[in-house]
């Protein structure tokens, strides 16, 4: 009984961790809900941002939609980027086919990226007839962008070398918000001991009550079975209020979260 | 040597005992039944006694000192010397095996008032342990297939009983708290009470285990008896079965039985502080009035077994069949369960979180 519980058990955990690193290896980087690519371009352009990735650390992920739903292109790229990095450093495209207008998002030390680079990673791929033509330029581009880019200005101090160094500070604050935004998707790893605490604790409870079953032998507490029925009368009854106290506590502010 | 009573067949002369079943006497040789009642003063009754034979040592066979805390009888069937117990009110003679009761036991002052007759047998008592282990997790392997059952003996144990009517009160410091907000701030306001109350309350025949060799908490835990069901002391109840003379005075099991009656009125005092969130209790007293007590004589069976060279006890009530005894748990079978289904529930709660995460 005890080994069935226990392969039980380990095949859980296995399922368990086989299914968090399935999640965390299986990475987006062109998204065509509408099928305007193969599945082997998608492999193939798969294939060079994995390679940007690798050399420069940067996820660069595009979308190719006809519809945003109620969101901008905008809004659509940040909810890309949590959705399908969990990379510090990314670059989400998206580009509306429908409204053919495009926008994205910048995470982490992408948001370095002035428009004028933007631009360029974005003509490469209008430049092309092709999905798949296009997104190669692109990512071609991009690899070289990321590869040429300005250094991150250093938001405490405020010296900037760069014409845009405001919306880069803007950025830079924005992405660091998003970062914690961006974790939504993800329980981390420091929760495992918690909830292994948090087990032990509940087993530990069940199986010593299950146990506990093995001693029946104790020390009566009172002798209410033994009470006369009706026997109990009361002669004397009295509730004084003696004070009371108020405890007052400040609300917390909205604006302090 | 002191006098002891076998409980004789008219018929054959051979020694009767108490029935269950029938609530009466009956002789295991010729099958007949009597009534209690027949047996009700068997030494003012000399005829169809059977053999009268007494076998007294003539010489001194014991050292001085060497009896201390027994007693020693002689057998009216066989004449084999009885050696039991100073407290061994029934026992059985290790020779012939017949049921003797040992007189000056239950006589005069030591005559208990109420005896429960045993309503279930031995049988009864064997089954209740095989289902007493039914359901039972965690046990040392082994233990049910080797754990031998050594002994299984009815035993009336000494009992005392008491029977007061209590007058107590106590005083509660209680507690109401409100809570409230407004835009700015929360509020808790805690309203502080005096509680007082007091009761009249009787108990009836709160027992008392009145044996030193039998465990307190093994005899509590088997309760409670059913005294309505008990029927005035006569030593043919006695018959077939081992009985004890209490050895732990009344005075000295009173403050046991006090203590309980406490526990009792300081609960059905604190049931009446209602409309409150929360009370201490500060203070309880009690005063006993018209306090009485009775000895009585109630049925157990006990079981012995052994397993490993350890022996384990267990307790059924000779009249309502309630069985008690503890049972070993293998600590390390209850560790490994323990981490297994910790781990068990601490993957599902991660697991949760990543759920609960991707939705």
């Amino acid at each position: 009984m005890t080994k069935k519980i226990f392969a039980i058990i380990v095949a859980a955990m296995l399922c368990l961790s086989v299914a968090v690193s399935a999640s965390a290896d299986t990475m987006t980087y062109v998204y065509d809900p509408d099928y305007n690519l193969t599945d082997s371009e998608i492999a193939e352009l798969h294939g060079y941002a994995e390679s940007v990735e690798e050399d420069y650390g940067y996820s660069v992920i595009f979308c190719i939609v006809s519809d945003c739903g109620e969101m901008t292109c905008a809004e659509y790229a940040e909810d890309a980027c949590i959705s399908f990095t969990d990379a510090e450093n990314a670059i989400v495209f998206v580009h509306n086919t429908d409204e053919g207008v495009y926008d994205y998002y910048l995470e982490g030390d992408a948001a370095a990226l002035d428009e004028a680079l933007i631009d360029i990673m974005w003509n490469a791929y209008d430049a092309d007839d092709s999905y798949f033509g296009g997104l190669s330029s692109f990512y071609a581009t991009a690899a070289e962008v990321i590869e040429n880019m300005p250094p991150v200005v250093d938001t405490q101090t405020g010296d900037s070398e760069t014409d845009n160094a405001e919306t880069v500070t803007e950025k830079a604050d924005e992405t660091a918000e998003n970062k914690d935004d961006g974790k939504k998707g993800t329980v981390s790893p420091i929760w495992i001991p918690v909830c292994l605490l948090i087990g032990m604790l509940i087993g530990f409870v069940i199986i010593n009550s299950i146990a506990s079953k093995n001693i029946s032998v104790k020390m009566q507490k009172n002798a209410t079975v033994y009470t006369r029925e009706g026997s109990m009368v009361l002669t004397g009854s009295a509730d004084n209020f003696l004070y009371s106290e108020v405890d007052r506590r400040e609300k917390p502010k909205n604006d302090e979260k | 040597m002191s006098t002891v009573l076998q409980q004789k067949c008219p018929n054959c002369g051979g020694s009767v005992e108490f029935d269950v079943g029938a609530q009466r006497l009956k002789c295991p040789f010729c099958d007949a039944e009597f009534d209690i009642n027949a047996f009700q003063q068997p030494e003012n009754n000399g005829a169809g006694q059977g053999d009268s034979i007494n076998w007294n040592s003539q010489s001194s066979q014991w050292a001085l000192g060497e009896t201390n805390g027994m007693s020693v009888y002689g057998c009216q069937s066989c004449g084999g010397e009885i050696v039991a117990d100073e407290n061994t009110g029934a026992t059985s003679c290790p020779y012939c095996g017949n049921q003797v009761v040992m007189k000056g036991q239950f006589s005069g002052a030591l005559r208990p008032d109420l005896v429960i007759p045993f309503k279930l047998d031995k049988k009864a008592a064997k089954e209740a342990l095989k289902k007493h282990y039914q359901g039972k997790k965690f046990v040392p392997k082994g233990f049910f297939d080797d754990n031998k059952l050594e002994e299984i003996k009815g035993v009336y144990v000494p009992h005392w009983l008491f029977t007061c009517d209590a007058v107590a009160d106590a005083s509660y410091k209680a507690r109401i708290v409100r809570e409230w907000s407004d835009e700015d701030y929360d509020y808790t306001e805690t309203s502080h009470y005096d509680v007082y109350r007091s009761c009249n309350i009787s108990f009836d025949n709160v027992p008392v285990d009145g044996s030193s060799k039998m465990p307190d908490d093994l005899m509590e835990s088997i309760e409670p008896f059913d005294i309505s069901q008990a029927v005035d002391f006569n030593v043919a109840y006695l018959a077939g079965y081992l009985a004890d003379k209490y050895d732990v005075s009344v005075d000295d099991c009173v403050e046991r039985a006090n203590e309980r009656i406490k526990q009792s009125a300081d609960n059905a005092l604190a049931a009446t502080v209602t409309g409150y969130d929360s009370f201490d209790t500060t203070c309880v007293e009690m005063n006993v009035a018209s306090g009485i007590y009775k000895y009585a004589l109630y049925p157990v069976w006990l079981l012995t077994t052994k397993w490993e060279g350890k022996q384990y006890t267990f307790a059924m009530n000779g009249q309502t069949g309630k069985f008690v005894g503890n049972i070993p748990t293998d600590k390390k079978a209850v560790t490994k369960a323990s981490l297994l289904l910790g781990a068990g529930i601490g993957a599902v709660l991660y697991g949760l979180a990543w759920l609960i995460q991707l939705l």
